[in-house]
């Protein structure tokens, strides 16, 4: 892959992929606890960070410890969130300096579908996707049915959004990221509130994306150990810093060895004299990188 | 089934343009406030019963008096104590009059509205209120983005109710008294909180969607700007598809 760092005009297509450069978020008005870090200026804490990394993997998993700054991560690539230092570039463009545009070009996939499902029924929170590319409210109207039909949702166009179960719920938010094609599609832990079937088949439906229609890269952060074995490439994440960088099942077998390792520490200090201390994330394993 | 839910169908009043519709409401509102007597309410009451048949929704006119008893009850008690104790006090009997009347004043005008809501498709309304406001893009308002703001407010209706039941659960399964002041508290901070990850889920979808924030590959008829399609009846507006100042940074 040729280096796409320092694309100095906004030309999308032959910067593939996304690169994080020494980027960090800070946030204000919050003291570290015991295991976290204070930010750059005084009185902030620091979520993430530095982080520097080049994806250009069809599929990427990041995964790590509730809290671990997964979630943060994420936001970053959509300008959700924004950068405290350093700059993150996603398929060719600044997110801080084109947030526009790199969100009409990213899919973001939350955790709770009801936090963004924003119209009373289901198809008209798909044409509220659609609002966009699609003026004329009949042509509307005919491509939102479309869509939920092909994403199992048939005949619930008029069904309200509280009505729909959490699977169906799931599905319909991803129809109606999926209604604008976006280039990069995130997902904060698309699968947590589904059950066995739904999140088998939100997997393999994500899983299938990249590379139909605009779609190029996914990226998703999941508790799901299995789920993430199944990407390309796997970041485990754990005190805002990228502390291991694998395909996906080795990135798995590493995070699993990791906390059990973490696990019987914890089990034999507490047999001893010495109280449950909390471990430093990052302490001693700067070297796996 | 919600209060403010959409009911398909194909009566007169689902086909009804959205401004004959607002044009009724506002017009049966007017009555209800200027002629506060007891003839002319009972009037606009059986014609907002009329237009609840007309709709074929006969069985959804007493619904906003089911939900909503308590607060019109509240009006009506309040009216009958200014009454009695009033500047000019009536007798309790002669007091009861006004109160009924505003009780059903009141309720007639909700009925009213909520037909409006509950015959229109969420998208109308968005694309109704979108034209409306889009009379206010002189003063700084973008219509698209207000438009939006009715739209979450409605739909956030039902969440707010929902949290409401989910936090007097919590409180009666730690055997705590479920009475309303101990649910202000939580169901506001989860109401804060909730408002916050839709604002964020809503700048994730790129939304409010202008036709400038689409990307250049998209470039195409469909970016001329919403003015110019055929579906938006007001015409090429003068205040069309030039970029909102300030939101094309680095463009």
């Amino acid at each position: 892959m040729p280096a796409g760092g320092g694309t100095p005009e906004p030309e999308p297509e032959p910067a593939p992929g996304i690169e994080v450069r020494g980027a960090v978020v800070d946030l204000p008005g919050a003291a570290p606890g015991p295991g976290q870090h204070a930010g750059a200026a005084p009185g902030t804490l620091r979520v993430l960070g530095p982080v520097e990394v080049r994806l250009t993997e069809p599929v990427v998993a990041v995964i790590g410890a509730n809290g671990s700054g997964k979630s943060t991560f994420v936001r970053l690539l959509n300008g959700l969130v924004q950068p405290t230092e350093g700059s993150v570039t996603v398929h060719g463009l600044d997110t801080v300096e084109h947030t526009d545009r790199v969100r009409s070009r990213t899919g973001f996939l939350f955790t709770d579908p009801l936090v963004q499902l924003v119209m009373p029924t289901a198809g008209e929170d798909v044409e509220l996707s659609l609002r966009r590319t699609l003026r004329d409210r009949r042509a509307r109207r005919r491509a939102a049915e479309d869509l939920l039909a092909a994403h199992g949702l048939a005949g619930l166009a008029h069904r309200s959004i509280y009505d729909l179960s959490g699977g169906q719920r799931q599905r319909l938010a991803l129809a109606t990221v999926l209604a604008t094609d976006p280039v990069l599609l995130v997902a904060d832990e698309p699968t947590t509130l589904l059950d066995l079937d739904w999140t088998l088949q939100v997997q393999d439906l994500l899983l299938s994306l990249p590379g139909t229609g605009r779609c190029r890269q996914l990226v998703y952060t999941t508790h799901d150990l299995d789920f993430a074995a199944r990407a390309d490439r796997c970041l485990v994440i754990a005190g805002g810093r990228i502390v291991h960088d694998a395909d996906g099942p080795g990135a798995v077998a590493w995070y699993r060895r990791d906390v059990l390792a973490r696990r019987a520490a914890r089990a034999a200090s507490t047999n001893g004299t010495a109280r449950p201390d909390h471990t430093d994330h990052t302490a001693g394993r700067e070297g796996v990188r | 089934m919600n209060l403010l839910d959409h009911r398909p169908g194909t009566s007169p009043v689902h086909r009804a343009p959205l401004g004959g519709k607002y044009a009724v409401l506002l017009a049966l509102t007017v009555v209800l406030v200027a002629w506060r007597q007891p003839l002319m309410v009972g009037i606009v009451l059986a014609g907002v019963f009329g237009l609840y048949l007309l709709a074929r929704l006969p069985g959804e006119f007493l619904a906003p008096w089911r939900r909503g008893w308590p607060v019109l009850a509240f009006a009506g008690v309040a009216r009958f104590v200014s009454g009695v104790f009033g500047p000019e006090p009536l007798s309790p009997l002669a007091a009861l009059v006004p109160a009924l009347v505003v009780v059903a004043a009141v309720f007639g005008a909700l009925a009213a509205a909520r037909l409006l809501v509950i015959t229109t498709p969420g998208t109308e309304l968005l694309d109704g209120l979108a034209r409306f406001f889009g009379a206010f893009r002189r003063l700084g308002v973008d219509p698209e983005a207000a438009a939006l703001a009715v739209n979450v407010m409605l739909r956030s209706i039902p969440w707010v109710g929902a949290s409401v039941r989910a936090h007097a659960e919590a409180l009666a399964a730690r055997g705590l008294r479920r009475g309303p002041v101990h649910l202000m508290g939580p169901v506001l901070v989860a109401t804060v909180g909730h408002a916050r990850a839709t604002g964020e889920a809503l700048a994730a979808r790129g939304l409010p969607a202008g036709p400038e924030t689409a990307g250049p590959e998209t470039a195409g008829p469909e970016t001329a700007g919403p003015e110019t399609a055929g579906a938006r009846p007001e015409g090429p507006g003068p205040g069309g598809p030039g970029p909102r100042p300030g939101y094309t940074r680095g463009a």
